[in-house]
Order: structure tokens, then sequence, then C-alpha cells
């Protein structure tokens, strides 16, 4: 008990306002521990993404063009007005919040079944899990041309089955359809696993007894899976619908942002590599990540105590 | 083999709760001793202490004659047996009880011939290359025991081995345990939560309660006499009626009826100075229907009527629980026990008398029924202290 | 599976056409490209699955150009080394998350939860002016310090999810084994939790392997662009005629080895992903 003894000789004016529960040295030496094992994690993380939000901040007040370095400046919210008043950056904006609601939406209902099938299937079970991870651990670059070259006439299976003579991938709405196909098929496997864990988690007794009290297999999936699988859905909602709003491998080897087909994230990589501009580019990095921050908070404010992480600290 | 002296023993966590308090016991060797009582009394935490699992706040731990309390469980020389048998998923059960010979750095040949040996007694030869995952509950809690006894260890601690373990399964290796114990003759430390084990294992049973040890005795003494009502209402099941009680002049008044006090009773009630206000323990199996007990034996008991609300019918006897006249006795240590045996969640559960009768008792669910009960055999407590003022020394 | 009542004929029939869509699905456009690399320059443009004259020729011009083979080295230096430190930082992460007490874990877990939902393109314009200061533009660390970031929480959450299955009671067990608290970590404690440590490396590998942001924006020259960043540069580079057979095949070869793992650790990759989403 030498630690009480040290405690309060260290701290005797703190010891006397607050009782604060003393520490063992067993517990300090824990919690020393805890925090040097976290200590390269939280760094790494901190530094890599702190440091250069703060720093984009920055830049975006900015007017900064590499092609024109002498002309640095700060113009205060400048590149704010000149983004926000240019239809190319709404135009990005709206594609991206299109391909990103109506993929997710689908893989939701897809992945949803493909859960269920991978969940409950009498047969080759191993096999359809193995073969639904393909999509999830291909290259998404690959799976692109993979789509590209099935959507080109020339070397294509699939564009001359649909339109013949057609060429997709130079039209709009046909183009955001093949971006939107592109996506879906890479992460319905993921969305599906993440639903997987989810169906695992309902009860077969509550399935059985929900037939008991007479509910047919529609209102057993609506009644009692879903509200049971909430927490999953949400998590893989807000995990699909954030990695979706950052679109790019996809539309950067199908359409090259082409017929208005460019997302936010090929706006801001057009502005920084090809105009080299960073002013510009840092304005739409923090106008996407301000977006992004959006998105989450409406979707923590859905999950409300179903966050993750919000109880992972002491109960697991 | 060794003797183990738990000299004031206490635990004092961080945060200034109390776990034990100065335990003093004295494990003769080869002797088995069970620590017994409801969960947070501290039985776990004794054992941990000895075990080097946990730091001694105050007093002194002796195996042997020398102190222990900074030695590191590894360098105590004894074996420990989990409530989860805690087997080592990734070995083999032959691996699994080789584990402390080859840390011991036993040669290869002495370690194989111990682990077939203790496979062997435990009935485990056949299971030898399994994993742990490939076996039963049972299997499982033998591999346990198995890892103990092959390093032939000064003595054993057994965190409650069996209560992982189904009803049926749970007596079996009960028994196994204590003919094992007996056979090696090491000295054990044996904590449960479970009264029936408690009963049939131990030379002695240590009853603890919020720390403190409530009575260190043989079972059937402890069962016969306990010191106070907390191990009265502990020890045996169904456990024993208590009803609150006034003393007047040699006289009893109970729910039960009024009836002179039995001589034995009155003497040792007076040598205690017992308080006017009293609590009466009836054992079940002093009841008895009142029409099976003759003449000459019913004139040292009391018989009175009640109503009888349910009768479970055994086969081999029968339990009648009914309901008497007034309240039922109630003192923090009643209820903490009712909570600890879950008694306060059925709904009516406490307030009832149980007796165990003959199997050949008439009397039907649902009609009165007179009643014999031996006024000999009744224990008077004192309700404010608990302590059991017909106790007497063996 | 007792809501399925009896298996019949009819049933299994039913599900084995629902699995076959499933594999369709899953196999058709990794086909293709299959496809596409082996056909030769004039059977390119048929449009059929099956090539109908077959060539080694795509693997064989990839494999003589620099651009390529230097690519390829980089995905596979790049992603090892990521993948090495983001798992030796997220173990030591995630054992203090589910094995000790002490503040700011809370903290630590947000942190990790709002970087796995980072824009990564907002990170790409200040880490290329920055990089481009540091001298780190162009080399294997400018892509490495990226991607551990990202990586970072995804392996915190898978590990930290395994650890917390292990029963810690063993690391008693074990010293009441006689085990030194080195001896148990290393004998009980280490082989339990192997497992965890290499499905999180898979996992993490594949995300590293996957990248095409960074690796696009944060290279210039094949000092160190790696494959997925190299591929788009077959479409412009002037020694390939047509680059569609070479695409498809550099492609094929850099899926090979999510393929294998894919078939060699299916339940682990499933249990890796599934844990951390929704225990975490």
């Amino acid at each position: 008990m030498s630690s009480v003894v040290s405690e309060t000789v260290a701290t005797p004016v703190k010891a006397g306002k607050k009782a604060k529960p003393v520490l063992s040295e067993g517990k300090k030496a824990e919690r020393r521990l805890g925090l040097l094992l976290c200590a390269p994690a939280a760094i790494v993380m901190l530094l890599v993404t702190a440091y250069p939000i703060g720093y984009s901040i920055w830049l975006s007040l900015q007017r900064y063009d590499l092609r024109f370095p002498a002309e640095r400046e700060f113009i205060g919210l400048a590149n704010y007005a000149a983004v926000l008043s240019n239809s190319y950056w709404w135009t990005a904006f709206v594609t991206t919040l299109v391909i990103t609601v109506v993929s997710v939406a689908i893989e939701l209902v897809l992945g949803m079944l493909l859960a269920l099938i991978m969940h409950r299937t009498i047969v080759g079970r191993g096999l359809v899990r193995t073969v639904s991870l393909i999509p999830y651990g291909i290259v998404t670059v690959v799976a692109a041309f993979s789509w590209y070259y099935a959507w080109t006439p020339d070397t294509g299976y699939l564009a001359n089955l649909i339109a013949p003579g057609g060429a997709p991938l130079t039209e709009y709405l046909p183009s955001l359809a093949i971006i939107v196909l592109a996506e879906v098929w890479k992460t319905t496997p993921f969305m599906a696993l993440l639903l997987m864990a989810g169906l695992a988690l309902v009860p077969d007794d509550l399935l059985k007894a929900a037939a008991m009290d007479g509910a047919n297999a529609w209102q057993r999936f609506i009644k009692v899976m879903v509200p049971v699988m909430k927490p999953a859905i949400l998590v893989a909602l807000l995990f699909r619908t954030l990695d979706a709003f950052r679109i790019f491998d996809n539309i950067f080897v199908l359409t090259s942002g082409a017929n208005d087909t460019s997302s936010v994230s090929m706006q801001t990589y057009n502005n920084l590599i090809k105009g080299l501009n960073l002013g510009i580019g840092s304005t739409m990095a923090v106008l996407i990540f301000i977006t992004v921050a959006i998105i989450a908070f409406i979707f923590i404010k859905l999950f409300g105590t179903a966050a993750p992480g919000s109880d992972s600290g002491g109960k697991r | 083999m060794a003797e183990i002296v738990l000299d004031k023993v206490s635990k004092r966590y961080p945060d200034g709760a109390l776990a034990v308090s100065e335990v003093d016991l004295t494990v003769a060797d080869g002797e088995f001793i069970i620590l017994v009582g409801p969960s947070g009394c501290g039985k776990s935490t004794t054992l941990n202490m000895v075990a080097g699992l946990e730091d001694i706040s105050a007093g002194e731990l002796r195996i042997d004659g020398q102190r222990m309390n900074e030695k590191a469980p590894k360098d105590r020389d004894i074996a420990m047996v989990f409530q989860s048998y805690a087997l080592y998923p990734h070995m083999s059960v032959r691996e699994n009880m080789a584990f402390p010979l080859r840390l011991a750095k036993v040669d290869d040949s002495t370690v194989r011939s111990k682990v077939e040996e203790a496979a062997r007694i435990l009935d485990l030869t056949q299971h030898l290359d399994r994993k742990p995952a490939n076996l039963s509950g049972g299997q499982r809690q033998r591999v346990a025991m198995g890892r103990a006894i092959v390093r032939s260890p000064k003595a054993f601690l057994m965190d409650e081995p069996l209560s992982n373990l189904d009803a049926k399964l749970r007596g079996q290796m009960r028994t196994s345990v204590s003919k094992l114990q007996k056979q090696l003759g090491t000295t054990t430390l044996y904590v449960t939560h479970d009264q029936t084990e408690a009963m049939t294992l131990g030379d002695r049973v240590v009853v603890l309660r919020a720390g403190y040890v409530q009575q260190i005795d043989s079972p059937q003494f402890l069962y016969e006499h306990p010191a106070n009502l907390f191990v009265a209402g502990f020890i045996g099941s169904p456990s024993m009626n208590f009803l609150p009680a006034t003393l007047e002049g040699g006289q009893i008044k109970s729910p039960l009826g009024s009836f002179a006090l039995p001589d034995r009773v009155r003497r040792l009630a007076e040598a205690a100075n017992a308080p006017r206000e009293v609590i009466v323990g009836v054992r079940p199996e002093h009841f008895e229907d009142a029409q099976l007990v003759d003449e000459t034996a019913s004139a040292g008991g009391v018989t009175f009527t009640a109503h009888v609300d349910v009768l479970e019918s055994m086969g081999s006897e029968k339990y009648a629980y009914f309901t008497v006249e007034g309240e039922l006795a109630s003192t923090a240590e009643l209820e903490e026990l009712a909570a600890d045996t879950g008694a306060d969640d059925v709904p009516g559960g406490g307030a009832q008398i149980v007796a165990r009768l003959s199997a050949a008792s008439r009397i039907v669910e649902g009609g009165q029924a007179s009643v014999w009960f031996d006024a000999t055999k009744l224990q008077l407590f004192d309700p404010s202290s608990g302590a059991n003022l017909t106790y007497e020394e063996a | 599976m007792a809501m399925q009542g009896a298996i019949t004929a009819g049933r299994r029939t039913r599900w084995t056409l629902v699995n076959i869509v499933v594999v369709v699905y899953a196999l058709v456009p990794v086909l293709w490209i299959l496809s596409l690399s082996f056909k030769t320059k004039d059977t390119l443009d048929d449009g059929k699955f099956i090539p109908r004259a077959w060539t080694f020729q795509n693997y064989a011009d990839i494999f003589v150009t620099d651009d390529f083979v230097r690519a390829l080295v980089n995905s596979i230096g790049i992603s090892l080394i990521a993948t090495a430190i983001a798992v030796v930082f997220g173990t030591m992460a995630a054992y203090a998350i589910a094995r000790l007490d002490f503040p700011g874990k809370r903290l630590l877990i947000g942190i990790s939860l709002l970087i796995a939902m980072f824009p990564q393109v907002s990170l790409v314009t200040p880490l290329f002016n920055i990089e481009r200061t540091l001298g780190l533009f162009d080399t294997w660390l400018g892509l490495i310090i990226p991607y551990i970031t990202f990586a970072l929480p995804l392996a915190i959450y898978t590990l930290s999810a395994f650890f917390r299955e292990i029963p810690w009671e063993l690391e008693k067990a074990a010293k009441m084994d006689g085990a030194t608290p080195a001896q148990a970590f290393r004998r009980v404690i280490a082989p339990l939790a192997a497992p965890g440590v290499f499905t999180t490396a898979i996992l993490v590998f594949i995300f590293c392997w996957n990248d095409f942001l960074f690796a696009i924006s944060l290279t210039s020259t094949n000092a160190s662009r790696t494959v997925p960043a190299a591929l788009s540069f077959f479409t412009g580079a002037s020694q390939f005629e047509d680059p569609t057979g070479t695409i498809a095949a550099a492609a094929v070869v850099i899926t090979i080895p999510i393929v294998l793992f894919v078939l060699f650790f299916q339940r682990r990759i499933v249990a890796g992903l599934t844990s951390g989403a929704v225990k975490g």
C-alpha cells in the first residue's frame, strides 16, 4: 500500500479536494503499458490524417497553383466561392450522390439476398462463400477494366448484346449505369458478409417462436430478422455509403470522368494532378471531408447506442 | 504433500473493497478442504491468493512452513483446476497433460510414462491424441484433472471444477474426485458453490460470507451444529425453515404453536443468555406426518395443523409446502441467502415452510394436515447477531 | 437450419440453381479478363468468352517490359512492408484495447472509426504537397505511410475482435503449470493469437494491394508506381499497339495472389471481416 502514501503526499491538495480512487502499482503499470502499446498506432494515424487536414484547410485559403508558384497568396474564402459556384463541381457532387445512393440501395438488397443464401444454403456453402469473396478481393482497377472491355463495342460481349452498334460508355446514363454495376458487383459481397454476421446473431429459436405465432416467411424476415439485425444493417450501410462516396477507381478506368460522370474524388484528383492547383484541390478536399462528416453524423444519430465502438470498451 | 497455513490472510482491492478478511486456516497434509459460500463471498479470491494469481494484501501464506507471499505461481509447486478447465486448445490431450512437465524440463521418457499413468487413472488413454475441442465436457474435466496430477504437486487447488457439468455427470465426477484425492493423498483446497459437493467431498468445510470465515468444521458437524443463522441456512437442501418466536418462562411462542422448550434446548439457551425475541430453526426432515408418529415418539415433539399448498412426491419421500400464520423470519443474513439461491425471484417462494415427510404419508395437496415436528432438534438463533443460541461444541 | 424442414430433392435442386447464379455473378468479369489475356491480337475483338486461338504472348510481353516488372516489384514490396508495420502496430494497440484498462481507450477506438470512414481523397492534396517538400513523393515510403494509416483501423478492429475471443484464463493456467510470463505468452497466448494476426495480415494486404488513388496521385515514375496505377498507364503507353491483351494479362497476374488467398483462407477471411464489423 505504499502507493497510497506516496499518492497522498505527492498531491495533497488534489487528494483533499477530490477523493480520487487511488491506483495501485499494478493498475498504474497497466495504464502505462496500455498507453505505450497504443502510442505508435495513434501517432501514425493522427500524424497522417489530422496534420494534413489542418494543412489542407490552410492551403484552401490560398491561391496556390504549382504552375504559377509566384502568385501564391492568402485569399480567404475565395477558393470556396469559386468551387461552390462552379457547375462542374455541382455536377460531380450530384453524380457522386446519385451513384452512392443507387449503388448502396442495390447492394443492400442484393447483399441481403446473398447473405441469406450464404447463411441458409443446404448445398455447397463453402463454394458459395469462397466464390463470393473473389469480387471483394479483386483489385478494383482490374474489375473496372473487365467491365470496360465488356462494354466497349470492339472487344465486349455486353455492348453489342444490349444495343448493337451503340457505345454505352460514351453516353451519360448508360455510363452511370455501368459505373453503378461495377461498383455493385465489387462491393456486394462485402455488404453480404457484414449482413451475414448480423444474421448469425438472430437466434433460431426466435424464428421458430415467430413461426409458431403464425408469421409467414416474409413476416419473419421483416418483423423478426430485420429488427434484430438492425445494428449490423446500419454498420454495413454506413461503411458502404462512405466508401461509395469516395468512388474513384471505377470512374477513372471506365469513363475518366467523361460525359459528366466525374465524381468529387475525380474532380479533386484532376485539379491536383492534372491542374496542379493546390488551392482549389485543397478546397475540394475540405468540402468532401465536411460532406462525409455530415453523412457520418446523420448515421451516428440514427444508430443511437448501436454505434460501433460506443461500448466496445468495457463490456466485451 | 504439504501443509498449507493461512495466517490472517486478507485481500483489499485498490478501490478499498475488502474481499477477504483475516482468514485463519491450517490445512493438514493430505486433507481435503472445501471453501463454500455464496457468490462474492471471497472463496475464489482466497484460492487465487494461495495460487499466487492474486497478491495477498495482509497476513502470511505458508506452505510447509515456508512463506509464500512473494513467490510466483510457478515457484509454489501447486496445481490448479479451473472452472472452465482452461485446456490449451492448440495442444492435444497428451500435450496438455505434458505441458507442466515440459516446463519443468523433465526428460521425454519420464514425461511419457507419467502422462500415460495419469491417463490410465483417469480413463483417458484412448483420447490422448485428440484435441480438447473434440472432447465431451466430462472428458475435458478429466484432462484438467490429469494436467494437475501429472506432476505430483504439493497441493491441488480446484475452483468450482464440476460446475460446468450437467447434474448427472457432476454426481459421478464428484465420486471420482473424492476417490482420486484419497488415492493420491494430496492436500486439496476445493472451492464450490454447491453445498452437496461441500457436504460430500471435504474432510472439513470452510463457510465464507462477505470475506469473513463463518465456521470451519466437518460437514456433518456443520449440518448439526451451525454456528449461526447463515451457516444454518446455507448448509442443507432444502434449507432450514426459520420462524420468529418469543421465549417466555421456559415456554416458546411460535407460528407453529406454543410449547415448552425441551430440556436440552432450554439449558443451552439459558447458558447463552438468550433474548426474548428469537428465531427458531427447524430442518425439513424433523417434520413428520402426525399420523405416522407413534405415541411415545410424539411426546418429544409438537403437533400443529396447517394447510398444504403443494405436495411433491419424490418417490422415496414427500415434500410438503405449507403456509403458517404470521411472518417468516427475516434478517440480513437470510435475505442474502435468499438472494443467492434466487428464492427472492420466485413470487411467494419465501413465505413457505418445507417439510420432508415419509413416503407413506397420506396427506393431500390443498387439504389440512396434522404435522408433527421434533422439538428436541430445533435450534434457536439471536435475530440481531445471528448467533446460534443452542450451539454446542462437539 | 431447423427452419428449413426436410431436405428434399426439390429443395436441393433449387438451392443448386441459386448457387449457380451466385457463382456466375461472381466469376463472369474475372473469366472475361482471363479470356482476354489469352486471346491473340487478331481474335481480341471477337467478343467470345472462350478464345478461338490461345496464346501466352500477352504474358510474355508484360514480363519483358520494365514497366510491369518494376510495378509488380513495387506492389509486392510496398504492400508487404505496409502490412507488416500495420499488423505490428495494430496488434499492440488491439491487445491493449482487448486486455488492458487505460484512459483514452474509447478515444482511440473513436479515432480508428473516423479514419476508417475518412475520405482518402481529402488527404491526397495535402500529402502530395507535404511529400514533395519532404522528398517522399514517388518513393516507396511515400505510399507505405498512407497505407499504414488507412490499414490501421481495419487491423485494430479485426484484431481486437479476435483477441477478445482468446480465453485469457489460459494465461493463469500456464502460470500454475509452472510457466514464466514469457513462456506463458510464447507457448500459450501466441499460438492462439496467431490465426487472428494472420487473417488480419491478409485483409490488410488485400487493402494495400488494391489501392489506386494514392498509387496514382503520389507517384510519377516507375520508381514506386504500383501495378493498379501502372495498368492505367498501359493505355497511353506507346510501346504497345493495342494494350488490351497486355492489360488483361497484367490484371490476371495481380489477381492470382488474391484468388489464392481467398481459396485457401476463405473461412478466416470471412471470420475476420464479420467479427470486426459486428462486435467492434
